[in-house]
């Protein structure tokens, strides 16, 4: 069967419609949640989250000053902000080598003192702040110190940042001494050889033209994540696509863009994932979820109606019936199940398939069945249609073919599979939900059986309904397909039609209840091209062209 | 996989072949369990689920709805008919009635009924449906035997035998395991292609109780465990104290270890006599008490409280606890930290501590658990988790690239449309965040002989 032939003879138009809401926050919007059972102990916030009155007169607002002494050293001092001096009861000064700190733990805190130590008994008045001499440092590494006021039992707050670079020795004081007549270097030598007055006096030139030539020395380093200086790799960061964000601080936005030729090698992938978690300095692991259907949009149509579509006509032609609901159980005419005729008879007047109508009516998914729902409707005129397929991964829609190839959810044969899915019928009906099963040409011709059946009369109320079904993949299934059908409903002159909203569909794996001894074939042998598996003939007359070889096999 | 049957009930099957004919068994559910041999001697000759509880890496889940009240109808069947070959058939064993998720790591089969005065006696212990791991199970799960096709019919089994040649001694019934396996439920729904982020903090101190500030629990000593009204660095208001006759032994909680090698242990301890810090392990075998006392020795001071602060290492360790002893009649402690890593330089914390940002230290399972649990500690956490997660799309009616940027940073790396699920305050994935188990009974004992591999190594 060629592409072409898959497509119906006669089809001009959708087959239905389906629509789809986004509503409320997603998943994951809040903050420090333990599991997503809200009432849980674990899942709430231990600590208010009002913002600390306090805040504003300190933020930012202390004057922080930072400078280099000596190769080894910096100098930090500062000033109380305006204000301030009900609102606080602790100063901590913090250091970090890769950013701005932006809480008390991004560094090492090198001075902390409460209050009380800056009041003067005397005049009951804050003294100025403390000089803190800081060593040893690095030379030739910018450092960055933030100052913090804890304004409440809970809240150590941001006063003020602010970074320095640590000279190397460049020798400059030397090179200006070699620079002096030798009359002047032997008379400064002979006072203190080597500690002169004159030469101490050019060291003060001398270090500065170091701190200054390290300024230009770190900007070497531009592109050398661990050691760009913060300044410049802001702007580093932007010009790889990956705008300056505040709100992860500085030392988390070094480890991004360390990690961001990694990250973009893999976009897309539970690793690049992983990768731009770990920036945060948060180990982790990622696992997948248990729904097995192939777009998020299959399962709660946040974003669209996925992979669902009419059930394709060749496949319903080679789908046994299961028609008729009466006193509980499903009959053929002949009062056994029916394996002569169509799923459902989905012909008409206007072609092959139910016709389309749009709505504008949605409704929103039972609490925890996903984000959107789907709503499928059918022809308007008296609604002639009896009865309706829709299947994710083998039908027709907006005149595109979904074969179970591209859109079925791939499976090992033997292992168990359940399909579960929500179901609002205002319309009376019997809704049927099944398990296609496919073979490995994913074609909707490749169909090769159904699974168990569960038919249940709805009752035509507002009501959401659990509908679920399970089976063993058979022998010879590749693709799951999972199907829905409402059947014997009944005609209404509503404009709209009949429809049904559709929320939660979920195929699972519920076990891989195989037998005790199972030889596997190796599937290396087994794919690509049937004509060119490896093996011998097979006998004449029997199925198949050739005897699988497995790995290891001597003969 | 392994299994280890009950030679007592084997004697019992022995004595008596239909005994299984028609009866009922019970399962017993271990959260953790050492790994054991098939048949291995040291449990073979347990006779009832509770025997096991009280030996090392035994643990039993501990949940609501468990122990399971529901119990299995069981029968025998010989086939081919004639043959001596004897099948234990069974259904599904299913969990309902719990009433919450549990982690599972080996399950005992019990016979439902009193054997020669035993009641409930052990039939079999596996690991095998759990292929050797913890599972994380809940009510709508199950324990099945997979069905074997080489028989006709009714085709589950626990477990066979054939029947031994007459006059051969009981030790001649060979039992053999059926193809035991969990059957899963239908899950919760969850939208497809859902990635679940399991975030672990960066700092673990694995101490139930480090300050003793509502009470004793999961401590344990050789003497007398009291509650002081002082604390060694001005937070809190209580510090532990033990004594009696010297030498004064002091228990922790036992944790697991993931296999971490390297350990750092801290206190502040004061008291009478000198201080010996040990790292108690185990690894995943538990056929071997294993202590790293290091060289230290510590001069306790009556009156001031020292900080100690000791690395320790152990091999595949599966599970720990620390150990202090004190060659003197008393010893006090306070904030007790131990934390994987050498990081003795590292200041103490536990759940309640605030120096950070609000919510950045935890009690592992929430704050139901305060001084009952381990304390856990993430670097801001509540502004990093909402930059890397956080998600509004309310009334967006067309998600574009620019209004993804505006979300959750990992939105940005991972194809459109997917739901990113984080789950924090968590150590491993799929963790259920169940606090430690308290202690009971008496501390370690020495080891008494070489061969005494289940004492501890008397450090002085």
């Amino acid at each position: 069967m060629s592409d072409s032939e898959w497509w119906p003879d006669g089809y001009a138009n959708p087959a239905f419609t389906v629509q789809r809401q986004i509503y409320g926050p997603a998943l994951g919007g809040d903050y420090v949640r333990g599991s997503t059972v809200a009432t849980l102990p674990s899942t709430v916030l231990r600590f208010q989250t009002t913002p600390d009155p306090n805040v504003a007169d300190v933020q930012n607002k202390a004057l922080l000053v930072t400078r280099p002494v000596d190769y080894t050293s910096a100098e930090i001092f500062w000033g109380w902000p305006d204000g301030l001096q009900d609102k606080w009861t602790e100063v901590a000064l913090v250091r970090s080598g890769f950013g701005s700190p932006i809480t008390v733990n991004d560094g090492q805190t090198v001075f902390r003192a409460s209050k009380t130590t800056f009041i003067s008994m005397e005049h009951d008045i804050l003294v100025p702040g403390p000089s803190v001499i800081d060593t040893p440092l690095q030379s030739g590494q910018w450092y960055y110190y933030a100052l913090f006021f804890k304004t409440s039992p809970l809240d150590w707050v941001l006063g003020m940042t602010s970074s320095v670079v640590i000279p190397r020795d460049y020798h400059h004081a030397d090179h200006l001494w070699d620079t002096l007549p030798p009359f002047y270097q032997y008379t400064d030598s002979n006072i203190r050889e080597g500690n002169g007055f004159l030469r101490n006096f050019l060291k003060i030139f001398g270090y500065e033209l170091d701190v200054f030539r390290e300024y230009v020395e770190q900007w070497q380093e531009v592109y050398h994540i661990d050691k760009c200086p913060m300044a410049l790799l802001r702007h580093v960061g932007t010009n790889f696509g990956l705008a300056y964000q505040q709100g992860i601080g500085d030392i988390r936005r070094r480890a991004l863009i360390a990690a961001l030729p990694l990250m973009l090698q893999m976009r897309g992938t539970p690793i690049a994932l992983k990768q731009s978690i770990l920036a945060s300095k948060y180990d982790c692991d990622i696992t997948e979820g248990t729904n097995l259907m192939l777009l998020p949009d299959d399962s709660d149509f946040a974003g669209g109606t996925g992979n669902w579509a009419s059930l394709h006509p060749v496949t319903d032609a080679l789908v046994p019936t299961v028609a008729t609901y009466q006193d509980g159980n499903l009959y053929d005419e002949g009062g056994n199940l029916l394996y002569d005729e169509p799923l459902v008879d989905m012909l008409l007047p206007e072609g092959p398939f139910p016709k389309a109508v749009f709505t504008a009516n949605v409704v929103l998914p039972p609490v925890g069945q996903g984000r959107g729902t789907m709503r499928v409707s059918s022809v308007a005129k008296a609604d002639e249609t009896a009865d309706l397929a829709i299947a994710c991964g083998d039908g027709v829609i907006n005149e595109r073919v979904i074969s179970p190839l591209y859109s079925g959810v791939p499976v090992e044969p033997g292992w168990q599979y359940g399909f579960s899915v929500q179901i609002k019928e205002p319309y009376p009906c019997v809704t049927n939900c099944f398990l296609f099963w496919f073979g490995a040409g994913g074609k909707p011709g490749d169909y090769l059986s159904l699974s168990s059946v569960t038919a249940l009369p709805a009752p035509g109320d507002t009501n959401w309904h659990t509908y679920s079904v399970a089976g063993a993949a058979p022998p010879g299934a590749v693709y799951l397909v999972p199907v829905i059908a409402f059947t014997v409903r009944p005609s209404t002159t509503d404009p709209g039609g009949a429809y049904y909203d559709i929320a939660g569909a979920i195929v699972y794996l519920l076990g891989k209840d195989s037998a005790v001894v199972v030889a596997a074939p190796d599937s290396y042998l087994t794919l690509g091209d049937p004509s060119e598996l490896l093996g011998d003939a097979q006998a004449p007359g029997a199925p198949g062209g050739f005897v699988e070889k497995v790995l290891g096999d001597p003969l | 996989m392994t299994t280890v049957f009950s030679t007592y009930f084997r004697d019992a099957l022995f004595a008596t072949p239909t005994l299984l004919d028609s009866a009922s068994v019970g399962i017993r559910l271990f959260r953790s369990a050492p790994s054991f041999s098939a048949n291995d001697a040291r449990y073979s000759g347990i006779t009832t689920a509770a025997g096991l509880t009280g030996l090392p890496g035994w643990s039993e889940v501990v949940a609501p709805g468990y122990p399971l009240a529901t119990t299995v109808g069981v029968s025998r069947r010989v086939n081919p008919p004639g043959s001596t070959n004897n099948y234990i058939l069974l259904s599904l064993f299913s969990f309902t009635g719990l009433g919450s998720s549990i982690e599972v790591e080996a399950v005992a089969y019990y016979y439902n009924g009193t054997i020669s005065g035993t009641v409930n006696p052990l039939i079999m212990i596996t690991d095998t449906p759990f292929s050797g791991q913890r599972m994380v199970v809940s009510g709508v799960d199950g324990l099945t035997s997979n069905p074997d096709t080489s028989m006709a019919g009714a085709n589950r089994w626990l477990f066979s035998w054939a029947t031994p040649a007459g006059g051969a001694p009981s030790t001649a019934l060979i039992q053999k395991e059926g193809p035991l396996a969990v059957l899963r439920g239908a899950p919760a729904f969850e939208t497809s292609h859902t990635q679940h982020v399991w975030l672990y903090p960066q700092r673990v101190n694995l101490i139930a109780n480090p300050s003793f500030e509502k009470d004793t629990a999961f401590w344990l000593s050789n003497r007398t465990i009291t509650r002081v009204a002082e604390s060694a660095l001005g937070v809190g208001s209580w510090a532990g104290r033990f004594a009696g006759t010297a030498p004064v032994v002091a228990e922790s909680n036992i944790f697991d270890t993931q296999f971490e090698e390297r350990w750092t242990v801290q206190l502040m301890a004061k008291g009478n006599g000198n201080l010996k810090v040990g790292f108690v392990w185990w690894d995943g075998s538990f056929e071997e008490t294993a202590v790293d006392w290091g060289t230290e020795t510590w001069k306790l001071d009556p009156t001031n409280y020292t900080r100690v602060a000791v690395a320790r290492t152990g091999y595949q360790t599966f599970q720990g606890l620390v150990r202090l002893e004190c060659d003197g009649n008393s010893l006090t402690i306070d904030n007790v930290l131990v934390e994987k890593g050498y990081l003795k330089d590292w200041p103490y914390f536990d759940g309640d501590t605030t120096y950070g940002a609000r919510d950045d230290f935890t009690w592992y399972g929430g704050s139901v658990n305060q001084g009952a649990s381990y304390s856990l500690w993430y670097n801001n956490k509540r502004a990093t988790y909402g930059r890397l997660f956080a998600q509004d799309i309310e009334g967006v009616a067309v998600v574009t690239d620019e209004v993804m940027t505006q979300q959750g940073f990992v939105y940005q790396w991972v194809p459109a449309g997917m739901t990113v699920q984080p789950h924090i305050d968590v150590l491993y994935p799929h963790d259920l965040q169940l606090p430690p188990a308290s202690r009971s009974g008496t501390v370690l004992h020495y080891r008494a002989s070489p061969s005494d591999l289940q004492g501890v190594v008397n450090p002085w």
